[in-house]
């Protein structure tokens, strides 16, 4: 494409403002992922994301950053929230696609023995992949309304969720929204999906705590060495997905003088301050709220499997974060106090202490910020700083991120090849589809440890603990 | 005609060029390259007929409109095609989609992706004198 970046320190680089562009593109990368990043079309993306309307700073691109659809994967843009706007594409399908991470009064010595036995339960009692539905019995559209008003207090009120998992998840799993504002198709689709991985990148992994970095914080957390913990990597469901491609397809045709001047059509938003703006906000919120109450249903039904392998094991929530969605949040810029849509795509908040939406329990701290890793490979606790709130509007990535296609990773390696070789390391594995093991084989992302590493190195995260695998599913 | 999976275009997501000799059938081999990343088309029997009309504002949003119709029908109705006859008025951006298949079944259809949305990334729809070309991005 030959974009041609100015390079500011060794993790910082510019896509100089030209014609289009409202303001810079900015890249938070080490020249390695620079280089996997400059591979595909995440650079073009980025430069398009700069031309938004009411555009604060530079378009973001982080150091896990690839190619996605409108705006690029692992992607920050902060658009004025009276004269900018609000964009599907800069949120994704998947709304509120997030990780939980939960920790255990187990460690490894009790675990590892029983490893095969904990993930077949987990297997058995969580529902995912294709056509996979939850457990519930079909939810009533009073009931499901519930669901998306609000948030995890439904899961609290029915039994699902404890306080503490209330008071450990990101606005509490709650964000102010409108059920009456999600089609009917949406409900149909999430109504019988509630409480299910789905499949794709999504997982749940039994991880145990390999190393700690910062041990202040990890005690915060309630991290230490040899610690198992669980982890769980899905979303919105079909819901979101809805709610996404219903709002983008109305944006389309209120503003349909829009279309033309976008480079692509996927970047379509509402203006902010107009009414389609406001209700897309409520219903995104919605879908968020669902994917909450998603997550807390696998967490009970994970409990209640741990119980029975473990019948003394505890499950407590450390945190849950969202990497798919816009925020309005309040961001010092250039001196002066801003409310801002801050949209983050594959991108995840990380608020340091002094943040009013940190949790109490952290509030010294800033709240934990929650790297996946790919199958099979590590995962991470960062935490948010001073300066990420400064460079990147207080995110930093949200995962390993693609290097190769999913095609060109079938082509590479069979999904039962895969399962061997993480055998092989002492990886348990338990899948719904060969072919998904194959399409998110570890060799088809990035260095999660580079990611992280450079996530520090660039300021805008520290790390905390870092976890590696025991057991896996896959949907 | 034909479809196929194009690996260098999408890195996270599924891209798909789909080839007809006219309009209608580049949407009928774009609709089977969908179900196919479900399931293999191969494994799906078409015993049960299903009809639907779509009416959108351009060619590309009537794509879009029609690959989302898809991908809701087996979400809500579990419903997966092999066979699909589609007719479009282009003068009013709207087709008729009469499509044979049968409901899902993890004991005869081996699982592959979920198919999260169609996006409007990299479209492109191409009318030649004989052939038609229809490009896109899945979200997977």
């Amino acid at each position: 494409m030959g974009i041609k970046l100015k390079k500011l320190n060794e993790f910082e680089w510019e896509i100089p403002k030209t014609r289009n562009m409202n303001v810079p593109g900015r890249i938070f990368a080490s020249t390695k992922l620079l280089e996997s990043i400059s591979h595909d079309r995440t650079l073009e993306q980025l430069k398009n994301m700069a031309s938004m309307p009411g555009i604060y700073k530079y378009s973001i691109a982080l150091p896990d950053a690839h190619q996605g659809y409108g705006f690029c994967i692992g992607g920050v843009v902060a658009l004025d929230s009276k004269t900018g706007g609000l964009s599907p594409g800069g949120v994704g399908y998947d709304i509120n696609c997030g990780v939980r991470l939960i920790k255990t009064n187990l460690v490894y010595e009790d675990v590892a023995p029983r490893i095969k036995e904990i993930i077949n339960k987990i297997y058995e009692f969580i529902p995912a992949g294709l056509g996979s539905e939850g457990r519930l019995r079909r939810l009533s559209r009073d009931e499901i309304d519930n669901v998306l008003n609000l948030g995890v207090k439904w899961a609290l009120e029915k039994g699902y969720a404890t306080k503490k998992d209330l008071k450990h998840t990101e606005d509490e799993g709650q964000l102010k929204a409108d059920a009456s504002l999600v089609s009917e198709k949406a409900k149909s689709r999430g109504a019988k999906q509630l409480g299910s991985l789905g499949a794709g990148n999504h997982f749940m992994e039994v991880q145990k705590v390999e190393k700690v970095f910062d041990e202040k914080t990890a005690k915060a957390f309630g991290l230490k060495l040899n610690q198992i913990v669980l982890m769980i990597h899905t979303g919105s469901r079909g819901l979101g997905h809805q709610i996404c491609s219903d709002y983008l397809r109305q944006m389309e045709r209120t503003f349909p003088y829009l279309i033309k001047s976008l480079p692509d059509r996927e970047l379509i938003y509402a203006p902010a301050s107009t009414e389609l703006c406001d209700k897309y906000f409520l219903a995104m919120n919605a879908a968020a709220n669902f994917a909450w109450n998603n997550r807390q249903l696998i967490l009970y039904w994970a409990r209640q499997a741990f119980e029975k392998i473990f019948p003394d094991s505890e499950l407590e929530q450390v945190y849950d974060i969202c990497h798919n969605i816009a925020k309005k949040e309040k961001h010092k810029i250039d001196g002066e106090t801003r409310e801002v849509f801050l949209h983050r795509k594959g991108a995840t908040r990380a608020f340091p202490a002094g943040r009013k939406e940190v949790p109490e329990t952290y509030k010294n701290y800033g709240h934990p910020v929650l790297l996946p890793g790919s199958m099979g490979t590590a995962s991470y606790v960062l935490v948010g700083t001073n300066e990420g709130l400064k460079k990147t509007f207080g995110s930093t990535a949200h995962g390993a991120g693609r290097v190769l296609s999913r095609h060109a990773a079938v082509n590479k390696a069979r999904g039962e090849d895969v399962q061997k070789q993480l055998n092989k390391d002492n990886i348990v594995l338990k899948a719904h589809s060969w072919r998904v093991v194959a399409e998110e084989a570890p060799f088809a992302y990035k260095d999660i440890d580079e990611v992280a590493l450079v996530s520090e190195k660039t300021g805008i995260a520290r790390r905390v603990v870092r976890m590696v695998p025991l057991g896996v599913i896959k949907g | 005609m034909s479809f196929e999976y194009l690996s260098e275009e999408a890195t996270a997501d599924v891209a798909i060029l789909a080839k007809g000799k006219n309009l209608d059938e580049a949407f009928e081999e774009t609709a089977k390259a969908i179900t196919n990343v479900m399931v293999d088309l191969s494994e799906i029997s078409p015993v049960k007929e299903f009809k639907f009309k779509i009416k959108s504002e351009d060619l590309k949003s009537l794509l879009y409109d029609f690959i989302e119709e898809l991908i809701t029908i087996f979400e809500i109705k579990h419903l997966l095609f092999s066979e699909y006859n589609v007719k479009i008025n282009k003068q009013e951006f709207s087709l008729i989609c009469v499509a044979k298949g049968e409901k899902f079944n993890k004991k005869k259809h081996n699982p592959k992706s979920i198919v999260k949305a169609i996006t409007y990334f990299g479209m492109e729809i191409i009318e030649k004198q004989k052939e038609t070309l229809i490009k896109f991005t899945l979200d997977i």
